[in-house]
């Protein structure tokens, strides 16, 4: 998910820190303060999205939008952003060529929704409903194996898996022993661990699914904690028998 | 031959650290690793070193506290040191907060190895 780059354009600095605080948890991002300095980048970098701040200084985001398509400067999605509108302002900025339009203020889980939307539909693939999906993933991205054999000799990186098998395990425990004393804003820093070290290793299923609940955690909301773990949970024990039964990794 | 260059890796995860040490003895850099700022501090009054990975989310002193005490220190040679952020920016810290604080690059989780080395190079050639 990372590798794809979002353009964020908003002439205020609070904005702009709101937007880069929910993107950059999932996606990587460049910023702009205004259409003269979009339309630079956008001819020099290549970004998968355009967040498009409709009240700027020097140009506007409407007459930006206008520049793009005129000149066919990027085929990807641009998405409106503006405080001054009402949801019946939809139709507006869609027919003014914007693919998607956004109210200030942001609410995250929907500005992360309506990225991973139009980006899985930019590559012709189902949009689904960015619910946390199972089975989306692969339990284990097999190049990040081979990109570690680089630096490390077998022996090496079974070390490290078995450590990491140990340590995610811990971890389990701690966060049950935390929801059973509804000590919920803890299990963060204990997801942000097996957060990195399930994307480091490869462990796509678990990495994508804790990057997920660790946004509900920060945003305060425990509906789903339980749920959420005992599918963790399960996401481990998968990833335990695929580790198992792995010729390369456990000969 | 040039001198051997140490780097001190300051990382809560055994996973990470034990990955850490195996890329970039790679480069034969002579890795120390410990687990938190506090720690951090302590080994820096002991010894010295050339460069500081840091993670930014540690218990007891994170990588943020960590890095403005070092560039607080007496020491103009400890104090000026080349300290590189790795994070999964649990804290929402952006990148002004990491200039602020003094750190000098970050490299972001998960990690991308060639990049973590190639950052890491950049500072001790």
């Amino acid at each position: 998910m990372k590798n794809k780059k979002i353009l964020i354009a908003d002439d205020n600095a609070l904005n702009r820190q709101v937007f880069q605080n929910i993107i950059g948890q999932v996606y990587e991002y460049d910023l702009a303060e205004n259409g003269f300095e979009v339309i630079q980048k956008i001819r020099k970098n290549h970004y998968d999205l355009v967040l498009l701040d409709i009240q700027m200084p020097r140009l506007d985001g409407i007459h930006t939008l206008k520049n793009i398509k005129q000149e066919k400067l990027t085929e990807v999605p641009i998405v409106a952003v503006s405080a001054f509108a009402e949801i019946q302002d939809r139709e507006y900025f869609l027919s003014a060529g914007f693919d998607e339009f956004l109210s200030k203020p942001i609410k995250p889980k929907q500005l992360l929704e309506t990225l991973h939307h139009l980006m899985s539909k930019n590559r012709g693939e189902d949009p689904g409903t960015n619910q946390k999906t199972q089975g989306q993933f692969e339990v284990m991205d097999k190049s990040v194996l081979i990109k570690l054999l680089k630096f490390n000799t077998k022996e090496n990186i079974r070390l490290v898996y078995n450590d990491f098998l140990d340590e995610t395990e811990k971890l389990l425990e701690e966060i049950e022993y935390l929801i059973k004393y509804g000590n919920f804003p803890e299990i963060g820093t204990k997801l942000h661990i097996i957060k990195g070290n399930s994307g480091t290793l490869g462990a796509m299923a678990i990495y994508k699914f804790t990057q997920q609940i660790e946004l509900d955690i920060k945003s305060g909301n425990f509906n789903n904690t339980l749920k959420d773990y005992l599918y963790l949970k399960s996401l481990f024990i998968q990833f335990k028998n695929y580790y198992k039964s792995s010729e390369f990794l456990n000969p | 031959m040039t001198q051997v260059r140490k780097v001190l890796v300051a990382e809560d995860s055994s996973v990470i650290i034990n990955l850490t040490k195996n890329v970039l003895m790679f480069e034969n850099y002579q890795i120390t690793a410990v687990k938190n700022g506090k720690q951090v501090l302590e080994k820096l009054g002991k010894e010295d070193f050339d460069l500081i990975l840091m993670d930014i989310n540690m218990p007891e002193m994170d990588g943020i506290e960590c890095t403005t005490a070092i560039r607080a220190l007496d020491d103009p040679k400890k104090a000026n040191m080349p300290i590189v952020a790795i994070t999964g920016n649990y804290k929402n810290y952006t990148m002004d907060d990491f200039k602020k604080a003094g750190l000098n690059d970050y490299v972001q989780k998960p990690l991308d190895y060639d990049h973590l080395l190639a950052t890491v190079k950049k500072y001790l050639s």
